[in-house]
């Protein structure tokens, strides 16, 4: 069974990229049997003044007048940065992992799937991961992609 | 067949998203809830609608909750993923097209959650033109439903919507994550469907067709003599409501709270309450003098565990010709 490293990459992330969405294209070959994606970032969380402020912020802005009923901005500390994964194979979506952990490891075949992707057949082609920046709230944030895939026994 | 009241859980998460239930230990507790079906909403994905819809635990109906950057919106039963991620608030009317296309349904989550980024994405922020390309409404999410800032908001904004003529279904989303309770224990939506067996079908239609009873736990709704109920449009004038209150479901629900039910009362167009009425168990008539073009809706308040003045259902709208 041969590794292949389809992609290995770090995306570096800035308050601007919050609700943007960060495509990574990769190539799957011929005879791809299984797909990994290994993924972590740094840092995930804000505290402190900074993020009591944006907290503040947040709740004038969505609760308006009724900021009064809601309690302080510290109780909801620490902010988190979200980024999630979401992956399209050249067919279509292949699901996506709506989730807090920042490392993760996910795997593709015809058969399987990590929970929030579709199993199905691991097509040679372009593929596209793609950072969902759902919440940056700290300075800068970095994300680590690595993605390997298994090739089937005649490349062996 | 008759119709038949069923009660279920409209917005749920598993492992798929980021929710701690498996996919059967959710199917499980809402069974032991009573639930008579549920719709597996995970964020972004319907990747365990398979294994929910085989487990034959429950009815499952599968659907995605858009976790967006500018507000959730839970999609039903769409044939094809349509992509969530380049929805932007001025034309979110063209994503919820895509959705019909493809035979789905779309409804507003919990649209006065706090937003981003203390909750990502949850406030709805979404400018839709023509609301009859939205089905439903999340008027009660999680926490104590009557007492929640964000919930009574949701109920003006529906009012808000049901005044300008649209028809919309008022839903409860528990938003389940995990077995612990964010909510009365027996709270759900009930759906009346076609008698019989359950289906993901059946669902889908009662919820298209505004057949719901948002529910701290009683059941609760109202007809006409003719049989005519919430979802349906009649004629204009003098009209007899029966209106029906039962917990038989809710007090067999584990750890249930206790209901006294102590008054209905009947709001119309601008939120206006028309009428108040008190009630001692058993079913109430009432005849209303219903105008034509508006909607009416029953509230059920009363006590829930001693406490007094708790809103304990809201009902979908009858409207009139």
């Amino acid at each position: 069974m041969n590794t292949e490293i389809l992609l290995d990459t770090r995306v570096h992330l800035t308050p601007e990229s919050e609700k943007m969405n960060i495509s990574l294209a990769f190539c799957v070959p011929a005879d791809a049997e299984k797909l990994r994606i290994i993924y972590s970032y740094a840092p995930k969380e804000l505290a402190g003044a900074v993020g009591e402020r944006l907290a503040e912020e947040c709740l004038l802005r969505d609760a308006g007048a009724f900021r009064g009923e809601y309690p302080a901005a510290a109780s909801f500390l620490p902010l988190k940065n979200l980024v999630t994964l979401s992956l399209d194979d050249p067919h279509g979506y292949r699901g996506a992992a709506h989730r807090q952990a920042p490392q993760q490891e996910h795997i593709l075949t015809a058969s399987e799937a990590s929970p929030g992707f579709y199993a199905g057949a691991i097509a040679a082609g372009e593929w596209t991961l793609t950072l969902n920046v759902h919440a940056l709230v700290t300075e800068f944030c970095d994300c680590d992609i690595q993605i390997e895939c298994e090739e089937g026994e005649q490349n062996a | 067949m008759l119709e038949q009241w069923f009660a279920c859980e409209l917005h749920c998460h598993t492992v798929h998203s980021d929710g701690d239930f498996t996919v059967e230990s959710l199917l499980k507790t809402a069974r032991e809830r009573k639930l008579d079906g549920i719709c597996l909403t995970d964020h972004n994905t319907q990747s365990g609608v398979p294994e929910a819809q085989k487990a034959g635990i429950l009815p499952v109906l599968g659907g995605m909750e858009w976790t967006t950057y500018f507000g959730h919106m839970p999609v039903l039963d769409c044939r094809h993923d349509v992509d969530w991620r380049d929805a932007l608030p001025d034309t979110i009317d063209e994503k919820l097209r895509q959705v019909h296309e493809n035979g789905g349904i779309c409804g507003v989550a919990h649209p006065f959650q706090i937003g981003t980024p203390i909750c990502t994405g949850g406030h709805w922020d979404y400018k839709v033109q023509d609301w009859s390309l939205v089905e439903y409404i999340e008027i009660w999410s999680e926490g104590s439903p009557f007492l929640n800032t964000a919930n009574r908001r949701a109920i003006k904004l529906w009012e808000s919507i049901l005044d300008k003529g649209y028809r919309l279904t008022p839903t409860l989303g528990r938003d389940w994550h995990r077995p612990t309770n964010n909510m009365y224990p027996a709270a759900c939506t009930y759906l009346l469907c076609d008698g019989g067996k359950l289906t993901p079908e059946k669902m889908k239609i009662a919820i298209r067709n505004g057949r719901t009873v948002v529910s701290a736990g009683p059941l609760f709704y109202f007809e006409t003599e003719t049989g005519a109920t919430v979802g349906d449009t009649i004629a204009a004038g003098d009209t007899e409501l029966i209106i029906h209150t039962n917990t038989d479901r809710a007090d067999t629900v584990p750890q249930a709270n206790g209901y006294n039910p102590q008054a209905v009362r009947i709001f119309t167009n601008g939120g206006k309450m028309l009428s108040e009425i008190p009630i001692d168990g058993g079913d109430l008539r009432i005849t209303l003098p219903l105008e034509a073009a508006h909607w009416y809706r029953a509230e059920l308040w009363g006590e829930i565990d001693g406490k007094p003045d708790c809103q304990l259902a809201v009902t979908a709208p009858i409207y009139t010709e």
